[in-house]
């Protein structure tokens, strides 16, 4: 490997990434506030515009962008299941465009409208996800949170919870290999026997997942945790105590708070935000 | 002789749930400062009796005990696992199982921000501990698991050592690992009996490593412990430790055969260093 | 005897980029003995799972009993070469060690007698009693889920059978009991085994033919006898063979050969040595 790698909870950064210089509480707040942005606003233009600054966010914190690639299909397919969903349920009224009929079904002009508008407001939503999880490791989620002041305890079970999820995707390869050994020709099996396989794993990765917690509790009681309620009284926070709140947080962390102040108002308080000034609505 | 550290006496311990004692009538006493290596067949009660050194059992296993566990003048029956703890650090045998941080550095620092110590004394007993076992500093923000198997091993017996307890317990430190990290951990173990004066308990397969080590041997065998004596006097009965399940390292067996065949009639080697001395004194007679 | 298994200059990448294996070709007779050694990340699981059908090569292919290993269904291949993994954990998946052991032979689409009879086989060659058949293996013990384990391999009836570190964290008479099985399923049923494995003792003792590997690649291949006796490429490796073999290559110059295997043959030698000198 040429530049040197950190494992974050979804694939790797480069330790360059500039990602890094910011506080993890600050990229902890990341994803609370920005998130809250494609909640509120429903224009499509201004998601597309927000999912393109991600875009330029993951390129400009060294994330590998084959970490979307992996979900191409995904978002293809996200987009059928919502554009047949508002086909079907969606409803219909006799002003509606109707596009094309199959048979009983009326595809309207009105439905896919809407699907397209809550499909793009999707996007921008899981690429912060997607954002999110490829630039924090554990650690960074029990720092951000140790510093707005969230009790060690929960903190750190937040990051125990996600961890665990990485172990069971191993074991889940694992024991996907196991059952090939076995005989298992996946592919040949029909849709309904293959959901019955997925029910089966949930066996040996529950066994492993309980021999697992056990583990980790002698191991707690091993370095002397003690679990004393949500006070976490006398413990140390050394790891907190390394990182430092700089200009540039502050300023990051004001300016998503300005705009997210700025949204709130203007959604309030005019109707620009409005639908029926997107593009999508003259046709 | 000053007061034993650790004193196991008649414990007997059996777990909920099974029909036999683990332990069956177990007397034990170390000093402050021996290095000690406990070997015997699996499934003898060799985890339980290291458990029952730092409190999992009884503490943290549903089960019958009887008799007393008493280390460091704390009744393990009396103070919890957390408190046994600031006396007794504990390495597990799967390096993976113990890990409770993402990053090196959070798993070393782990038990002292537990322990509420200052800042500047968590940085310099961190320091410490990865210099003894040989960790280099751009380890620190690297996952434990993305390790090989004897930095695991050694990141994890650094985060027992930076608490600076009195007694170590390493119970089959490295047998999962692969030869190389086996070497690595039993180089730590070396380092630690030269610099730093605790109490340190291994049990161990690999008694090749463990018997030049060690200032006292304890064969645990069905629940019981029928020999306890330094290496050298602990070996020299080959026979007595096959029967019990034990194989002693290939040099030692060696020799036994020669003095079985009336080929030689010295002590028994402890290395391979001392089986070519034999050999040589053997073959330079004639 | 016919040939098992042929590698033919193999390579494999793993999706993440890393090299597993580079240009591996080796060749494995019916009912031979195998040990494939070498440190962590030097290939031997990767050749192995590559061998077993569970990984196909990146080039390079893998032919068993004549069968393309890319070609061949899972199905058929589960048939011809069995893999047991370390942690029997990971390959236990059902209810009752009765449909544990039934898993393979039923994916296999045999009638349901044959089944019965296979299970009944397997269980018996492992050694667990008729009274386990309803037991849910999570509860068994880790000796008993490993034969569980081996049990549902061997209810296929592989031809070869790899087994991923039989005697990690056996104790000295648990791993001599689980060799010596192997050893009856290689000499009674006509098994081709390979084992991978760190434990050198237990490769002199028991493999015929030792693949040593470093860096994904096959550094030697040959009798065991004559792999350990390379001290010094097996040092590159970082591969320390037996401390009998060890002590036997420090007296060389009193004419004790460099490829001693057994206690009992360093004994024989040093006894004819005294008896021959005096």
């Amino acid at each position: 490997m040429p530049t040197k790698m950190r494992r974050s909870l979804l694939g790797y950064l480069p330790v360059d990434s500039p990602i890094f210089s910011l506080h993890p509480m600050t990229r902890l707040l990341f994803l609370l506030i920005v998130s809250a942005y494609p909640m509120i606003v429903r224009l499509p233009e201004l998601n597309v515009a927000g999912s393109i600054f991600m875009l330029a966010l993951f390129k400009v914190s060294k994330v590998d962008l084959r970490v979307i690639k992996n979900y191409k299909m995904a978002f293809v397919n996200l987009f059928f299941v919502i554009a047949i969903a508002y086909t079907f349920f969606g409803g219909y009224n006799p002003d509606y465009r109707v596009l094309i009929k199959l048979g009983p079904v009326k595809v309207c002009w009105e439905n896919l409208r809407w699907a397209t508008v809550v499909y793009i407001q999707l996007i921008f939503a899981i690429l912060i996800m997607i954002f999110f999880l490829s630039t924090m490791r554990e650690r960074d989620i029990v720092v951000g949170l140790r510093a707005l002041r969230v009790p060690f305890v929960l903190a750190y079970m937040a990051g125990l919870a996600l961890r665990s999820i990485g172990l069971s995707i191993i074991d889940f390869n694992t024991i996907r290999e196991a059952e090939k050994a076995r005989a298992l020709d996946l592919q040949a099996l029909p849709f309904s026997e293959k959901v019955k396989k997925f029910g089966m794993y949930i066996v040996p990765l529950v066994a492993l997942a309980i021999r697992r917690s056990d583990e980790v509790s002698n191991a707690l009681d091993s370095r002397g945790f003690r679990f004393t309620g949500l006070r976490s009284g006398r413990r140390t926070d050394y790891i907190l105590s390394k990182y430092r709140m700089t200009r540039l947080d502050y300023a990051v962390l004001a300016g998503m708070g300005v705009f997210l102040a700025g949204i709130v108002l203007i959604s309030v308080y005019t109707d620009w935000l409005a639908l029926e000034n997107s593009l999508l609505y003259r046709i | 002789m000053a007061e034993p550290v650790i004193r196991v006496e008649g414990l007997k311990w059996k777990y909920e749930g099974s029909r036999d004692w683990v332990l069956r009538g177990v007397d034990l006493e170390i000093h402050q400062g021996e290095f000690v290596g406990i070997v015997g067949p699996n499934d003898s009660g060799k985890t339980t009796l290291a458990m029952s050194l730092n409190g999992l059992v009884p503490n943290n296993y549903p089960g019958v005990m009887e008799g007393r566990v008493v280390v460091d003048g704390m009744d393990t029956r009396e103070h919890s696992v957390a408190e046994i703890a600031e006396s007794v650090g504990f390495v597990f045998p799967d390096p993976e199982s113990q890990f409770l941080s993402m990053t090196v550095e959070e798993e070393v620092v782990f038990a002292l921000e537990n322990r509420g110590f200052p800042r500047e004394e968590i940085e310099e007993r961190m320091w410490w501990a990865l210099e003894l076992t040989n960790i280099p500093e751009d380890y620190l923000e690297k996952p434990p698991y993305e390790l090989s198997g004897g930095e695991k091993q050694r990141v994890a017996i650094a985060s027992v050592l930076a608490m600076r307890p009195k007694i170590i317990v390493l119970d089959e430190p490295t047998s999962m690992l692969d030869p190389i990290g086996k070497t690595e951990v039993i180089e730590v173990l070396t380092e630690m009996k030269r610099r730093y004066n605790a109490t340190v308990i291994v049990i161990e397969h690999r008694l090749e490593d463990i018997a030049p080590l060690a200032d006292k041997m304890v064969l645990v065998y069905r629940g019981t412990i029928p020999k306890v004596a330094p290496p050298r006097e602990f070996f020299q009965d080959v026979d007595f430790l096959l029967e019990h399940d034990v194989f002693p390292p290939d040099v030692m067996v060696l020799v036994n055969e020669l003095r079985r065949r009336g080929l030689y009639d010295g002590p028994v080697p402890m290395t391979v260093d001392e089986a070519e001395g034999v050999v040589r004194e053997i073959l330079g007679r004639r | 005897m016919g040939e098992a298994v042929r590698v033919d200059h193999i390579s494999y990448v793993y999706p993440d980029g890393t090299v597993g294996l580079k240009e591996a070709t080796l060749t494995i007779q019916e009912g031979e003995f195998l040990a494939f050694i070498g440190q962590n990340g030097s290939g031997k699981t990767t050749l192995s799972k590559n061998i077993s059908g569970l990984l196909k090569p990146t080039t390079g292919d893998v032919w068993v009993f004549g069968r393309n290993t890319r070609e061949a269904p899972m199905s058929e291949l589960a048939t011809l070469v069995g893999y047991i993994f370390q942690n029997p954990d990971h390959q236990l998946f059902n209810q009752t060690v009765y449909d544990e052991i039934a898993y393979g032979p039923r994916n296999l689409k045999l009638p349901e007698e044959e089944v019965e009879e296979r299970v009944t086989e397997a269980m018996r060659i492992v050694g667990l009693d008729e009274s386990y058949r309803e037991e849910h293996p999570f509860f068994l013990s880790k000796g008993l889920r490993q034969r569980v384990a081996i049990a549902s391999i061997l209810a296929m009836r592989p031809r070869v059978i790899i087994v991923d570190e039989p005697t990690t964290g056996q104790d000295f008479k648990q791993s001599i009991d689980i060799m010596d099985f192997l050893t009856m399923l290689n000499r009674e049923h006509g098994h081709t085994i390979i084992i991978i494995t760190h434990d050198m003792p237990i490769v002199a003792k028991y493999a015929e033919r030792t693949v040593a590997m470093a860096d994904g690649r096959i550094l030697l291949d040959g009798p065991t006898r004559e792999v350990f006796a390379q001290a010094e490429v097996l040092a590159r490796a970082n591969i320390k063979p037996p401390q009998i073999t060890r002590l036997a290559q420090r007296l060389g110059d009193l004419g004790i050969p460099p490829n001693v295997l057994s206690i009992e043959e360093m004994a024989d030698l040093i006894e004819s040595a005294v008896k021959g000198g005096s």
